[in-house]
């Protein structure tokens, strides 16, 4: 069965809503003497009213609609491309303070380039390009301290 | 002003001044450098300065800071500050046409002379102004944070739903943290990277770079990336006649900045997206904007650079900051021992002056440094595309991570990167959520602060004249169009 895109974020929505109720019940009340005041949950609260109508919404929108959910363009290359990305990047996330920035983001830079088909030697000499570019802003002339990982013990 | 001119034109002043304003184009060209963060640098050294010099270096690099934002938002589809937001929606489809050195001289040019009108109502009518703020309390800022927010209904292209619906999601996100009024951590799950809420910085960079670099991702070949090798012959005859024909859009743009700067909390980042939507509001090829209208890059290019001196009104007249700038900005003069404040223009009336002259010769600056900004960052584009797609990626990664040293941010990039790819697929639009994100704390603070005042009573939302006012006026930018068809219908009749 396909599903329209108005009825995925219909439910997102009317989910989202929901969800956010159910967690600011635990919100403590807010009082100033004997009179109540809004407190944390008031904001989050309208919000989520208007994320159930939203949803509501979309739900009629999307009688309307021809749009079905799908990878429009993509293809199975695409999507294994844009899968590589963000497994890439999070592990950039992970291994930055132990392996340091250096090696970490001359690694993803080099991964990133081949995934693009960049040439070999091409991949290293921009790779090294942009390490130095990044050093020298953030690191030297802005004094952003780049984490050095394990590099730092024999630097 | 002779004395003025006679002070500022010394060697041991040009030169710090000229060079804050290239290390400017230089930082606000770098996503997740930001022009405070420049300011901020810049204070210490001016320290062994004359305080005329310190100034001249803050109020240069402020400038060229915000407008080199538009460079990357223009070229790459990255905001290189928060203020270069709106820049992204017409200044990058023109760049994708081929276009991008035009839409950035004429956005450079609009810049400064946006700066000139911003510096111009500085001088001549800075108290009227800032009286008028001062008018503002929370009942007038909520409602004028709302007015923002409906411009994202403006902004929207395709579906008004979606776009209330990418609204509601960023009003969402703006909640998570600490409650700024009782303390309780909100939606934080026990992540103490949250606790201080979802800074708005990554998750620009993630919905605009990231998002844009992973649907380049999906299919490389087919995908062009925009060209530098522009045909078109750009003068500043031309680019001036381009802004004479689009002098409503410039002048209105310019007024709405210098006006939101002068509001103590509302920089030139909600001046942008405001002159964005009136002026789209407004124009009569609305239905090209955010597909490469000239109009959108001029309207919040000259609101941010005006703005810049409408949040001096506030800082010099009343010694209160109109932004996170001009709150350094605050600390710096004490530091040389100025006291900012209505005193300021009596008793260093010489001062005021060099700081109006320096502002208005930053303008002129601004255009030769400017450009020499924006040939230089166009060779960018002339390396290969997949190197220049990586290092797309490697700065959003890097500029998010720089801003607080914390991994976190990278992964709040990440998140919204991929976030922001999924709802371009389905249609959802991406600028109402990060408008709401920036906004949402100034709603909600001062719709609970008021509510507080007036023991939960909402008529004093609606009855002081400035509420009212404003109210009128968002009523006007939902229903006027509708409203105008129905009376032309019944005129026609």
């Amino acid at each position: 069965m396909k599903i329209k895109v108005e009825h995925i974020i219909g439910f997102l929505a009317i989910f989202l809503g929901i969800i956010t109720i159910i967690l600011t019940l635990h919100f403590p009340k807010f009082n100033i003497g004997e009179e109540k005041v809004p407190g944390p949950s008031f904001f989050p609260n309208i919000i989520a009213v208007f994320l159930i109508f939203v949803g509501i919404l979309e739900f009629f929108e999307a009688k309307h609609s021809t749009r079905y959910a799908s990878l429009q363009g993509m293809n199975k290359k695409g999507a294994a491309n844009v899968l590589v990305v963000i497994v890439a990047i999070l592990l950039y996330i992970i291994s930055l303070i132990p392996l340091g920035f250096i090696i970490t983001t001359f690694l993803f830079s080099l991964i990133i380039m081949y995934l693009l088909g960049v040439g070999k030697i091409k991949s290293i000499v921009y790779s090294f390009i942009v390490l130095v570019i990044l050093i020298l802003i953030f690191e030297k002339l802005f004094r952003i301290p780049l984490p050095g990982g394990f590099l730092n013990l024999y630097i | 002003m002779l004395e003025a001119l006679a002070s500022i034109f010394k060697l041991n002043v040009l030169i710090p001044w000229v060079l804050a304003m290239f290390f400017g184009i230089f930082v606000g060209g770098v996503p997740g450098l930001t022009a405070t963060m420049a300011v901020a640098l810049l204070v210490p050294l001016s320290y062994y300065m004359s305080p005329i010099a310190g100034l001249a270096m803050i109020i240069g690099v402020e400038f060229t800071a915000i407008f080199a934002g538009d460079i990357p938002a223009t070229f790459l589809r990255i905001p290189g500050t928060p203020a270069s937001g709106a820049a992204i929606l017409d200044g990058y489809e023109l760049t994708k046409k081929g276009k991008g050195s035009l839409a950035l001289s004429i956005d450079l040019v609009a810049s400064a002379l946006g700066g000139l009108v911003g510096i111009l109502i500085l001088i001549f009518v800075s108290s009227a102004l800032a009286n008028f703020a001062l008018k503002f309390t929370n009942f007038e800022y909520f409602w004028m944070g709302v007015f923002g927010l409906s411009m994202s209904a403006i902004i929207t292209t395709g579906s008004r739903i979606k776009g209330l619906f990418s609204v509601l999601l960023g009003l969402l996100v703006s909640t998570i943290g600490m409650d700024i009024t009782t303390g309780y951590p909100r939606f934080t799950f026990g992540i103490t990277n949250l606790m201080s809420g979802v800074n708005f910085i990554p998750v620009m960079i993630g919905l605009f770079g990231l998002s844009e670099a992973l649907k380049y991702m999906t299919n490389p070949a087919s995908l062009k990336m925009p060209s530098i090798n522009e045909k078109i012959s750009i003068t500043f005859r031309s680019i001036f006649g381009i802004l004479w024909k689009f002098k409503k859009t410039f002048f209105a743009s310019s007024l709405i900045g210098t006006i939101v700067g002068a509001l103590p909390g509302a920089g030139a980042d909600i001046a942008a997206w405001v002159a964005y939507g009136t002026s789209k509001r407004t124009s009569k090829n609305k239905e090209s904007f955010g597909h490469g209208n000239i109009e959108g890059v001029i309207a919040p290019t000259s609101a941010n650079n005006a703005a810049l001196g409408g949040t001096w009104i506030p800082t010099l007249v009343f010694g209160i900051p109109g932004d996170s700038i001009t709150a350094i900005v605050l600390g710096a003069m004490m530091m040389y021992g100025l006291t900012p404040g209505p005193l300021i223009f009596q008793q260093n009336r010489e001062l005021v002056n060099s700081i109006f002259v320096i502002a208005l010769i930053s303008q002129l600056l601004l255009v030769i440094i400017g450009f020499i900004g924006i040939k230089s960052y166009s060779y960018i584009l002339g390396l290969p595309r997949n190197v220049i797609m990586t290092g797309v990626i490697i700065f959003s990664m890097v500029g998010s991570y720089a801003l607080n040293n914390n991994v976190f941010d990278i992964g709040v990039m990440l998140f919204f990167g991929v976030l922001g790819f999924l709802f371009e697929k389905a249609g959802i639009p991406l600028p109402p959520l990060i408008l709401a994100l920036i906004l949402g704390p100034m709603i909600e603070n001062n719709l609970r602060i008021g509510l507080v005042k007036t023991s939960g009573n909402l008529l004093p939302f609606f009855t002081r004249p400035i509420s009212l006012t404003l109210v009128i006026i968002i009523i006007i930018s939902f229903f006027g169009d509708s409203m105008l068809k129905l009376i032309k219908n019944k005129m026609g009749r």
